[in-house]
C-alpha cells in the first residue's frame, strides 16, 4: 500500500514547540547552511510519526517493539511516498524518495521482556521522586569527543505539550495515534537533539521496546514521563553514540536504544594550514584574482593559497562577510590583499555591476561556488529537484563567468571545479555528475573560444562543511592540498602570459595529479595536455 | 574459524541492516538497500565491540564487500 506525504516547515516548527527538540539543524537556516544539508531538515522522529499515521491506530497500539532507521535526511516541502508492508508478526513502513529508502519503521508484536540484570537499568526511588515539571533545554547542548565519554547517568522528567502535539497530529492525519508512542518517540528526539549528542547530533536509529506496567502514581498520563539514561557509549573513531534509556509513562515502560552520530565539523582552511602545503612566494605579485565562493571550503583555501603567492584576491560571497573579515585577520600583513564583494554569484547582472564598481582587469578567475548536494535517485519522482539542482549548479559557474568574461585579460587563467565523480558516478548523484559534466563542457568551450588558460580540476572527496559525511576526514583529500596545486598551476600559467600560443588550452587536473606533492614546475609533457 | 567469524558478522549485519547478507561474503552495499554510510559505521562499531578489535581506517568507509570486514577481523584477532 502506497501513499504520499509532504512535511512542511510549519509542521517542523510545531513539532519543535510540542516536543522541545529545538536543535538548530531543524529550525535555524543560518546554522543549517553550515552543514552538508544546506537547509533546515525535518526531525527524523516527526517523519517517522508521519509514516506511522498510515497504520491502523488499534493495530499500532498492539506492537511492543518499534525500530526506526534513518538513512537520509528528510527535507521539508518535498513529496515522499509512504510504503506499508504488513505481515503477521510485524509491519514495515518506509518513507521513499523514488526507490530510495529515506527512513524505515519496523513494528513488531514480539513481547520484549525487560531484564534489569542484562540492561543494567534499575528503576530507583530517586527517579520516582523526580519533579515532573523539568523545563526543556532552550539551547541544544554542545558535546565533543572530550566531554561525551565522561557523561554520567542522567535522569529527570519530561512532558510533551499535549495541545500542540495533538494539533500537529490532526494536521498530519495522526489524531488517533496511540499517544504513549508519540510521547516516547518525542522524548528520543528531544534527548538526542538537545542533550546527547545535542547540537551536532545526527539520528541513526531508535529502537523502542514497550512493556505494560501497573499504573504509576507519579506519571499521571501518557504525555508525561520519567526517564533514566545510562552513560552513553562513544565510538571515538567514528563519533557513534549509543544511548540506553528507560522512559516510564503512566501505564508503559519503554526501554529505548538510540544510535546517533556526533557530527564532525570540518575545519576551515587557515593561512597556517595552507602553509603546510605551499611555501610563500612572490610568483603572483601584482596579479588580480577573483574567487567565486572564496569564503569557505575549497574556495577559501584557494584564496589563502593565492595570497600566499602574492596575489590580490577578490572574494565573491553571498553573505559571509564575517568569514572574509576573519580571513583578513588571519592573513595578517597580507590581509589587505583580500577584498570582498557580497553578491549572489548566480545573478550575473548583479555581479557584473559589482565588478564594474571595482574597475579591475582580472588575471585569474576561480569558479568555486556550488550548491549543497542532496541525494536524489534517478527516478520519475525526482525529475524536478534534480533539474533544479542542475540549473543552480551550472548557473553558479555560468553566470559569474559571463559576468567576468569582458574583464579577463588575454592569457588569463580560468579554474573550473569539477569532481572525480564524473569518472566514478555515485549512485545517488546523477544530478551532480550531470552538472559537473555540463560545467566541464562550458570550460572546454571557453578554452576553445577565448585566449585563456583553462584548468578543470577533478578532486576526489573533500572534507568541507558542505561535503562532510559521517566519517569526517577519513578517506578525504585536504582542501589545502588541492588549493596549493591550483595556486601553483595558476602561477605557472601566469608565467606563460607572453606566449599567446600557450593559451586556448584546457588542462584536467585529476586526483592522481593532486595526491602527489605540489610540483614546483610542471613537467613539459603535462603542460599542454589538451582536453 | 573463518566460517565462525562470518557467521557472527552475519548476525551483526542482520541486526544493524535488518536482513541477512544476501550474497554472503560477496555482499556489497549496492546489494542491500539499508547498508549506507551510517549503517556501516554502526556495523563497524558492533564488530569491533564483538571481537575486541580495531578495524583498519579504510574499512570505516562504506563500499567494500562484507568479506573484507571478515578478513580484517581475522587479521586483527586470529582466533576469531
Amino acid at each position: 500500500m502506497n501513499s504520499g506525504v509532504v512535511i512542511r516547515k510549519s509542521h517542523v516548527a510545531q513539532f519543535a514547540a510540542a516536543c522541545g527538540d529545538r536543535n538548530p539543524l531543524h529550525l535555524n537556516s543560518r546554522y543549517s547552511r553550515t552543514t552538508p544539508f544546506g537547509q533546515p531538515v525535518v526531525h527524523g522522529v516527526l517523519a517517522a510519526i508521519a509514516c506511522l499515521t498510515r497504520l491502523d491506530a488499534s493495530a499500532l497500539a498492539q506492537f511492543q517493539e518499534l525500530r526506526l532507521d534513518f538513512h537520509h535526511p528528510v527535507l521539508p516541502a518535498t513529496a515522499y511516498k509512504i510504503q506499508v508492508e504488513a505481515e503477521e508478526q510485524k509491519t514495515a513502513v518506509r518513507l521513499l524518495l523514488g526507490d530510495m529508502v529515506v527512513l524505515s519503521a519496523i513494528c513488531a508484536k514480539r513481547v520484549s521482556v525487560v531484564d534489569s540484570r542484562t540492561s543494567g537499568q534499575t528503576w530507583t526511588a530517586d527517579l520516582l521522586h523526580a519533579d515532573l515539571r523539568d523545563p526543556w533545554r532552550s539551547k541544544a547542548r554542545t558535546l565533543d569527543a572530550g566531554t561525551l565519554p565522561i557523561l554520567g547517568l542522567e535522569h529527570g522528567s519530561y512532558g510533551v505539550d499535549v495541545c500542540r502535539m495533538r494539533t500537529l497530529l490532526e494536521q498530519i492525519g495522526g489524531e488517533s495515534m496511540p499517544f504513549h508512542i508519540v510521547s516516547v518517540l518525542s522524548w528520543a528526539s528531544y534527548w538526542t537533539g538537545m542533550h546527547t549528542p545535542g547540537r551536532d547530533a545526527l539520528l541513526g536509529q531508535v529502537v523502542v521496546r514497550l512493556n505494560r506496567i501497573a499504573a504509576s502514581p507519579t506519571c499521571a498520563d501518557s504525555a508525561h514521563s520519567l526517564y533514566r539514561v545510562e552513560p552513553p557509549s562513544f565510538h571515538r573513531r567514528t563519533g557513534l553514540v549509543t544511548i540506553e534509556a528507560r522512559v516510564l509513562l503512566s501505564e508503559w515502560a519503554a526501554d529505548i536504544t538510540v544510535e546517533s552520530l556526533l557530527r564532525q565539523r570540518a575545519p576551515q582552511a587557515t593561512c597556517e594550514s595552507v602553509a603546510r602545503h605551499l611555501s610563500p612566494s612572490d610568483e603572483l605579485v601584482n596579479k588580480f584574482m577573483v574567487v567565486i565562493g572564496g569564503s569557505r571550503g575549497l574556495g577559501r583555501a584557494i584564496t589563502l593559497a593565492l595570497v600566499q603567492l602574492g596575489a590580490t584576491v577578490l572574494v565573491v560571497h553571498r553573505r559571509s562577510l564575517e568569514r572574509v573579515t576573519e580571513m583578513r585577520h588571519d592573513a595578517g600583513q597580507n590581509g589587505h590583499r583580500i577584498l570582498s564583494v557580497a553578491c549572489d554569484a548566480a545573478d550575473g547582472a548583479a555581479l557584473y555591476a559589482a565588478l564594474d564598481a571595482q574597475a579591475i582587469a582580472i588575471d585569474g578567475l576561480i569558479l568555486a561556488a556550488a550548491p549543497v548536494i542532496p541525494s536524489l535517485p534517478f527516478h520519475l519522482s525526482t525529475i524536478n529537484p534534480s533539474l533544479r539542482y542542475l540549473e543552480r549548479a551550472v548557473r553558479l559557474v555560468w553566470a559569474p563567468l559571463a559576468a567576468c568574461a569582458s574583464r579577463l585579460k588575454d592569457g588569463a587563467t580560468l579554474v573550473v571545479l569539477s569532481s572525480e565523480a564524473v569518472e566514478e558516478p555515485p549512485v545517488l548523484w546523477p544530478h551532480y555528475v550531470s552538472a559537473k559534466m555540463a560545467i566541464e563542457g562550458l570550460a572546454r568551450h571557453a578554452a576553445k573560444q577565448r585566449p585563456w588558460h583553462v584548468i578543470i580540476v577533478r578532486p576526489s572527496r573533500l572534507w568541507t562543511e558542505l561535503t562532510s559525511g559521517p566519517t569526517g576526514a577519513i578517506g578525504t583529500t585536504p582542501v589545502e592540498l588541492i588549493a596549493s596545486h591550483i595556486a601553483s598551476r595558476l602561477a605557472t600559467c601566469q608565467s606563460w602570459n607572453g606566449n599567446a600560443s600557450l593559451a586556448r588550452q584546457a588542462t584536467v587536473l585529476s586526483t592522481s595529479d593532486i595526491s602527489s606533492p605540489v610540483p614546483l614546475l610542471l613537467r613539459k609533457d603535462e603542460e599542454h595536455a589538451e582536453y | 574459524m573463518k566460517e565462525n567469524a562470518m557467521n557472527r558478522i552475519s548476525e551483526l549485519f542482520a541486526s544493524v541492516v535488518g536482513m541477512e547478507p544476501p550474497r554472503g561474503e560477496d555482499t556489497l552495499p549496492d546489494d542491500v538497500r539499508g547498508w549506507d554510510s551510517l549503517a556501516h559505521i554502526r556495523l563497524v562499531h558492533a564488530i569491533e565491540r564483538e571481537f575486541g578489535c580495531e578495524l583498519p581506517e579504510g574499512l570505516l568507509l562504506v563500499g567494500k564487500p562484507l568479506g573484507d570486514l571478515v578478513a580484517a577481523v581475522q587479521d586483527s584477532a586470529p582466533g576469531a
